[in-house]
């Protein structure tokens, strides 16, 4: 991972998008950006990442490991910002997130962004708006998921 | 003290005893002071319909006695049951969040106390106060995770009397206390309607039928109305993966 400071911020992304310009400039004031090669591992399940990430280009597979196998959740694109369950609950990781292709990353250290957030509570609007995107993303697959389960019930019923 | 439905309503957030051991309610007084002044308090028998998935949102509530189930219909007509809500949690929070419809029907499984507030009310209070939108996150998080893990049994579970002696066995970490005919026996209160638990287990309510029965028939089970009794754990976790 190539990384070198870059403070023009001020990028498209689910978060900033919601945030005021002057709370905005208080984070990219913090930004580093960071070029990932295809195969990349950008945050794995287990681990708290320590950056908020943003995609800038390039895309991204979100995963979920369950034992032996890995459930496809989802591919995101430019805009998407990783790290903030880490945030607001200090909790690991529960996916794993891996480069498709190179991308360019803005990365944010958690503990800057929650200086920011202290000074600015209103914050937490814009990060419950991210966090709600992504748990419909989740139960849009457990719906898909569960009603492809109850579809193939009558030829599961023997176990 | 109010009651309906014998339920002891809690009319007052600040001195109600459930408070800090619940994940939205536990704030500080300022914050519990104006929650207590936007709320609207109510007390709904089993069966009401807080929230209809695809509507608009009025505002969210939180639920605070007894449990509730979240609910999605697909385009052709199959139900499946998301989740159960516990006490302390708010509901409709994703739709007041982002203004966009209800995601799931919710339904109260027990008659049950929630206390509403308005998609205005509510927006403007996670606003002022902090340590509100710390919760609020601090729920999202935790519902995304139930979700993930929702999903990892699912990929997880390669048949349904698997996923069937899953759901026993997380029924099974809250015991009933009742006297047993024997020490490793473990009697749980099953509310649950077998078409519900088909609904849970994304399959029908016939496969249920036949697999309790072939649980029962085996020894592993008994159920008498809604007390259920798991005689034989081990040959449950013997068909969990996990």
């Amino acid at each position: 991972m190539n990384n070198h400071n870059d403070h023009t911020g001020q990028s498209s992304n689910e978060l900033y998008d919601r945030l005021s310009p002057d709370i905005r400039a208080k984070l990219s004031a913090h930004e580093q950006t960071s070029t990932v090669p295809a195969g990349e591992r950008l945050i794995s399940h287990r681990e708290c990442p320590r950056h908020l990430m943003i995609v800038n280009s390039g895309s991204v597979e979100i995963s979920l490991p369950t034992g032996k196998r890995i459930v496809p959740v989802a591919v995101a694109a430019k805009g998407k910002v990783f790290g903030l369950r880490t945030l607001v609950s200090g909790s690991p990781a529960e996916i794993d997130v891996t480069a498709l292709e190179e991308c360019e990353l803005t990365l944010l250290p958690i503990s800057d962004v929650l200086e920011v957030l202290k000074q600015h509570p209103q914050m937490f609007l814009a990060i419950a708006q991210v966090l709600s995107a992504d748990l419909k993303m989740v139960e849009a697959v457990l719906r898909q998921r569960t009603l492809s389960m109850a579809r193939r019930s009558p030829a599961l019923a023997a176990g | 003290m109010s009651s309906a439905y014998n339920l002891h309503i809690i009319e007052n957030c600040l001195t109600c005893i459930h408070r800090e051991n619940r994940l939205f309610c536990n704030l500080p007084k300022e914050a519990l002071d104006a929650l207590q002044n936007m709320k609207a308090t109510s007390v709904y028998p089993k069966g009401a319909l807080l929230c209809l998935e695809g509507r608009a949102p009025r505002g969210a509530f939180i639920l605070c006695t007894r449990r509730a189930k979240l609910s999605t219909t697909s385009a052709d007509g199959k139900t499946i049951i998301l989740r159960f809500a516990e006490p302390g949690e708010v509901l409709g929070l994703t739709a007041v969040v982002s203004n966009t419809p209800y995601e799931a029907t919710v339904e109260t499984l027990e008659p049950s106390q929630a206390n509403f507030i308005s998609q205005q009310d509510f927006l403007r209070f996670l606003q002022e106060y902090s340590d509100v939108g710390m919760k609020v996150a601090q729920q999202l998080t935790h519902n995304c995770k139930c979700a993930y893990d929702e999903v990892r049994s699912l990929g997880l579970s390669n048949s349904v009397r698997e996923k069937i002696a899953k759901l026993l066995l997380d029924w099974a970490q809250h015991p009933l206390e009742l006297p047993k005919k024997k020490p490793d026996e473990i009697a749980l209160r099953v509310t649950l309607t077998q078409e519900e638990i088909a609904q849970l287990a994304g399959t029908s309510r016939e496969t249920v039928s036949r697999v309790l029965g072939d649980f029962k028939s085996k020894g592993w089970i008994r159920i008498k109305g809604a007390t259920w009794h798991i005689l034989n754990k081990p040959a449950l976790q013997k068909l969990v993966t996990i």
